[in-house]
């Protein structure tokens, strides 16, 4: 995964004499041994949000209303949102979401992510994103005879706010 | 061999053939999550690297960001790593056991020149990546408010929204009994920190508010019998009278780019509203009814001016034009009362204190549109008022007071509460405390 720009320094503001931002420290996170094969999962991962750009042929039933309610309430615990943000409901994050067989989820690729210049849309993107990457809440309890079904799905974050 | 090629081409057009006309039985499964979780974020701050000084530091982070509501501490005490200030990249298998979603590291040092290096670095734990990195240098008395500003990073960071850690109250402070109170201008951090007396408690004050841009306070003060506003000067002491009115002067505020200063002025029982020129001093009226005007409170674009006024038979709020044109009334709830409202500096709502009402005979803090609509409670006591901002329009502070005792005094005390009516908390006071007015974020 490429690392992020620096972050941009601190406004002048806080520039006194005696008070100085030096630097914004870059991302010295180095990768750890299991990347190589986290690269290759997300290559397959990227390989198959292509193909399912394209019409795809499925056979067999469709995932049941109740079965979609289960992964919605395995992952809610793990929807950490921050309900005072401005324009909260507007923050509508969506994913394309690549499982593995045993439920667990293997990438989740951000399908709006132009919206992210908005700090307030990014903010609401990454607790959507660690929802989804959060280990608690999963493996997903779905039923394994319908992984082609299930295999990768579609997942709108969209905060309905008393 | 071309006979393959061809018994293949066969076969792939069959497979074409039979697939397209079931691609429309079936689509990619979609969900939305419309109910989330809106508890606080786990977050691990294991102490900096540093000494004395760095444990200092994580402390105060740490409680801003819990007071905040928004994120949840974690319990230093489950750490895994008992070395990770500076362990970069941090090993993050050891704080996803303990499921904190994000995790800061920093380290403090002291240079020849006798300053700090402060840098601190905040990590997503799941997504294993760094989100951002800051390093100040700083003389060692300044440490806190530096531990203040990497608070407000995080904050930023995480919300997409300025922070306010780095900021002031300016409040009232109270001593005394009911019929010989003794009422002081008091300022200290946001958090209760620094805490000093202004004036002394000879003059009663009350209503200070802070300047938006400058390290200036309005207030109300009889230091000469009279009530009038005064600006005081934070930095130098400085104390002089706003304006030469005939009358009594009070409920003061700054306009959004401190050029001006709102204020009522009272003669002969009729209160209006005038806007004066701090730079050429010169008053201008903006209303002119045989009503109470009063507690002005302009919008961050200055166009607009919400005040309360009794002008239709009980008092309730109105928004007219900067120049005093076309007042509209806003608020509407049987025969409840409303009074001073607050503009949010964000400019989407506007704070108020309200008695009576939908509420019976208690008092509230609640906040509104500018049109009026969406009217929300948020605090409720038997004494709550004087609602002010924080520099981001997520917080406000208001002044709760309790029932009084048989001497007449009642515990009274200024409290926080995010705009979404939770997280309510007391901020520690010396003594009695009210009308409290957050400063913007410190220059």
């Amino acid at each position: 995964m490429p690392a992020p720009p620096p972050e941009k320094p601190t406004p002048p503001a806080k520039k006194k004499e005696d008070m100085l931002t030096d630097a914004m420290l870059a991302n010295l996170a180095k990768r750890s041994p299991v990347d190589s094969q986290e690269k290759a999962q997300k290559q397959t991962a990227a390989a198959e949000q292509r193909a399912s750009d394209q019409p795809r042929a499925r056979l067999g039933p469709q995932l049941t209303t109740s079965e979609l309610d289960t992964i919605r309430e395995q992952l809610r615990p793990c929807w950490l949102v921050d309900v005072g943000a401005r324009d909260a409901q507007s923050l509508t994050p969506e994913f394309r979401v690549f499982m593995n067989p045993d439920g667990t989820i293997r990438d989740a690729t951000q399908l709006n992510p132009e919206r992210n210049s908005d700090p307030f849309f990014q903010a609401a993107a990454e607790a959507a994103r660690r929802a989804l990457h959060n280990p608690t809440c999963q493996p997903l309890k779905l039923p394994p005879e319908k992984y082609d079904l299930w295999k990768t799905f579609t997942i709108t974050f969209a905060p309905k706010i008393q | 061999m071309k006979k393959l090629h061809s018994a293949l081409a066969a076969v792939i057009i069959a497979v074409m053939a039979f697939a397209v006309p079931d691609v429309a039985m079936s689509e990619e499964p979609h969900l939305d999550m419309n109910n989330p979780n809106v508890e606080p974020l786990p977050i691990a701050i294991p102490e900096f690297a540093g000494g004395e000084v760095a444990h200092d530091m994580t402390q105060v982070v740490s409680a801003d960001l819990e007071r905040s509501g928004l994120f949840r501490p974690l319990d230093p005490r489950s750490f895994v790593d008992k070395d990770a200030a500076t362990r970069t990249p941090p090993n993050f298998n050891d704080w996803r056991v303990i499921n904190a979603q994000l995790l800061v590291t920093g380290t403090v040092e002291g240079q020849n020149d006798g300053r700090l290096q402060v840098e601190f670095r905040l990590w997503d734990v799941l997504d294993e990546q760094q989100m951002t990195g800051v390093r100040y240098t700083t003389t060692p008395q300044n440490w806190r408010r530096i531990a203040h500003i990497m608070a407000d990073a995080i904050y930023k960071r995480i919300t997409g929204e300025d922070g306010y850690f780095d900021t002031r109250i300016v409040y009232i402070s109270e001593t005394g009994p009911a019929n010989k109170r003794i009422k002081r201008l008091a300022i200290m951090d946001q958090d209760g920190a620094n805490h000093r007396f202004l004036t002394d408690g000879r003059a009663l004050v009350l209503t200070p508010r802070f300047s938006p841009s400058t390290q200036e306070i309005t207030y109300l003060s009889y230091a000469r019998g009279v009530p009038r506003v005064y600006l005081f000067n934070i930095d130098t002491g400085q104390q002089e009278v706003l304006g030469d009115f005939p009358g009594m002067t009070f409920a003061p505020r700054f306009t959004p780019d401190g050029n001006k200063v709102l204020m009522s002025l009272a003669i002969d029982g009729n209160s209006d509203i005038y806007s004066l020129d701090l730079r050429t001093r010169q008053a201008t009226r903006l209303t002119d009814s045989p009503a109470i005007d009063t507690s002005p409170s302009a919008s961050p674009d200055g166009k607009q001016i919400v005040f309360n006024s009794d002008r239709g038979g009980t008092q309730q709020l109105y928004v007219m034009n900067a120049d005093g044109s076309d007042p509209k009334r806003i608020s509407f709830d049987g025969d409840a009362r409303y009074g001073t409202p607050v503009w949010s500096p964000r400019g989407d709502l506007i704070a108020f204190t309200k008695f009576g009402g939908s509420l019976g005979g208690q008092f509230s803090i609640g906040v509104m549109r500018p049109d009026g609509s969406g009217e929300r409670i948020l605090a409720t006591g038997f004494l709550v008022e004087g609602p002010t901002w924080a520099p981001n329009g997520r917080v406000l502070m208001f002044t709760r007071q309790g029932r009084t005792d048989s001497s007449g005094n009642g515990r009274s005390r200024i409290y926080s509460i995010d705009l979404t009516g939770h997280n309510e908390r007391e901020v520690v006071t010396p003594q009695d405390a009210s009308d409290p007015a957050w400063s913007p974020l410190l220059p």
